[in-house]
């Protein structure tokens, strides 16, 4: 018995010293790593929406599925255009897209932020080349009518489920909007 | 229901642990050298992933983020880890002395078995839920036997193939990992909506 | 030779963990696609190697064997979440690159084989040699596979860039194929340079 308890207690002893230690380190790294987070959101939204000035989050539009927040582009006070994080479901896991629109709903940008796909080959759905098609004009179509974005050869599930994430996203949104 | 076939699909072939997600690893070079030993090594860890993907999802979920306690994660997980495979391996010897012999040995190994510590964070990662997350540990516990018992066939019948020395045992092992990670890239080409 | 620096030497090549002890094999294969990752697992992974030698080193006369296992393992999953909490707020690309397999270091049988095998029954001096030595002989098989196949890969090093842009790139190098045959390679060289200094010098 004597044992046992001196078992159980110096592990005991050892979790807790370790728990301690961790919400200390926590304590102070979080506010850090929050800030972070918080400045990459708002260089990528600057990057979707660049006439913008400033962004707050649009909390009166509905967000329909498969939509993770909506921002609203501000320029001068007034509203110049939309940053909407969307999932798509990739390879290897969901694909958080950003996508900037005005308010004619064109794409005024389009950022991969987060992703689990193979480097080098679903991973190029961050490559420009594979964005840019985008800010030249989706259509809320269908592929089968208007296929006017490629994808990447070599990576078809992953950029497939974006180009067909964003027009979706375009269509529903147009909806909402207007 | 289909989505849950194609989490069990996307683990097991898709994603498979080994060739996908470099996950086991090491007990994949060490017992994939003959197929018995390959197929109970297969079992024990698809037992211990599906019974510890379990366990740690009730720990993220009622504990971890009902207490506010995000960095506790990895000491929670690993500790629930190693006692889960403490218990088992008591248990099985105890009441199951069958099934001890067939892979009770290989239980003490499980534990640093990274493909189970891999198996929880990604079940944390993916946000599946309850359900999900029981067809991903067992599709991924079997992937990981598949992959296993094929590389066990292959090895049996490199032992009496003349492979120059310096590539004995390990290099050659890891070639044929390659090659057979080429073969299972295959599978991306599977549609799964 | 003082025995600390022995014990450092040992973990540089002949005893290289994952070139010669073929441990550690989960993130040399997964981060090793481009030099830098590796050179980020390597460090992470010694850091871990070094403070979790060092605590427990420390307090190897208080743990009883008997739960020794389920102790070394809670004090290294709290480095490791230090290392993840570090990187997080400090080089959040890095942390992000290195995802899933930084958690892993948690089980990386280095780490509880060297807290088994070394420094739950050594002095603090030499278990921080040791942990170093292992450290460092990790990082540099990393960064050099890391090197390799940045190098196939991408055609750069560092992010320097070696080949010009005629350079298509190997795809199969960015693959998981690629890291398993690199590192194959890469241990039956290590088997052919250690057989041929055999005879030569003291083994």
């Amino acid at each position: 018995m004597n044992e046992t308890l001196r078992l159980t207690s110096t592990l005991t002893i050892i979790c807790i010293l370790s728990a301690v230690a961790l919400s200390f380190v926590y304590e102070s790294m979080n506010p850090i790593i929050e800030e972070n987070k918080n400045n990459r959101l708002m260089a990528a939204l600057k990057e979707v929406v660049p006439l913008a000035d400033n962004f707050e989050e649009a909390r009166d539009i509905e967000k329909f599925e498969g939509i993770e927040f909506i921002f609203k582009g501000l320029k001068d006070n007034r509203i110049i255009g939309y940053a909407i994080l969307s999932e798509a479901s990739g390879y290897g896991g969901d694909i958080k897209i950003l996508t900037g629109i005005n308010i004619e709903v064109e794409i005024t940008g389009i950022k991969i932020m987060e992703h689990l796909e193979t480097p080098g080959l679903g991973a190029r759905i961050e490559e420009r080349e594979f964005l840019d098609q985008f800010t030249m004009g989706v259509d809320a179509v269908t592929e089968a009518t208007k296929p006017n974005i490629d994808a990447i050869t070599g990576a078809t599930v992953s950029s497939t489920a974006v180009i067909s994430t964003v027009r979706e996203l375009i269509g529903s949104i147009d909806i909402e909007i207007k | 229901m289909s989505n849950l076939i194609t989490i069990f699909i996307a683990a097991a072939f898709v994603n498979n642990f080994v060739f996908y997600r470099f996950l086991g690893i090491c007990p994949f070079l060490g017992i994939s050298r003959h197929i018995k030993s390959a197929v109970s090594m297969g079992a024990a860890v698809t037992f211990v992933m599906v019974i510890s993907g379990v366990s740690t999802w009730l720990i993220q979920n009622f504990v971890l983020d009902r207490f506010g306690l995000p960095f506790l994660k990895y000491p929670a997980f690993i500790l629930v880890i190693a006692s889960l495979v403490q218990l088992i391996e008591m248990f099985l010897k105890r009441y199951h002395s069958d099934i001890y012999k067939t892979f009770g040995i290989y239980l003490p190994l499980i534990t640093t078995n990274c493909a189970i510590l891999g198996l929880a964070l990604l079940n944390s990662i993916l946000k599946y839920n309850f359900t999900e997350s029981f067809v991903y540990s067992v599709g991924a516990g079997f992937g990981f036997t598949l992959a296993l018992i094929i590389m066990a066939g292959i090895r049996e019948r490199l032992e009496i193939a003349p492979v120059p020395k310096p590539f004995q045992n390990i290099p050659i092992a890891l070639i044929i990992a390659g090659l057979l990670a080429l073969a299972f890239s295959g599978f991306a080409s599977l549609s799964l909506g | 030779m003082p025995q600390p620096i022995k014990d450092f030497m040992k973990g540089l090549w002949k005893q290289n963990p994952a070139l010669r002890l073929i441990l550690g094999m989960c993130p040399t294969l997964a981060v090793t696609n481009m030099a830098v990752n590796g050179l980020a697992m390597g460090l992470a992974t010694l850091f871990v190697l070094v403070a979790s030698g060092i605590i427990i080193s420390l307090v190897r006369n208080l743990i009883p064997s008997k739960v020794r296992i389920p102790c070394y393992i809670v004090v290294i999953a709290s480095f490791v979440t230090v290392a993840d909490y570090f990187l997080a707020a400090f080089f959040s690309d890095m942390h992000k690159v290195l995802g899933i397999y930084l958690p892993l270091v948690v089980v990386n049988c280095i780490i509880l084989g060297r807290m088994e095998a070394f420094a739950s029954k050594n002095p603090l001096l030499n278990s921080i040699a040791d942990a170093f030595g292992m450290g460092i002989g990790f990082t540099w098989a990393l960064v050099l596979l890391g090197s390799v196949r940045e190098f196939f890969g991408f055609g750069t090093v560092f992010g320097l860039t070696l080949l010009g842009s005629w350079y298509p790139g190997m795809l199969v190098m960015k693959l998981p194929t690629g890291a398993f045959i690199t590192l194959g390679l890469m241990i039956a060289l290590m088997n052919i340079i250690n057989e041929r200094i055999k005879p030569s010098g003291a083994q």
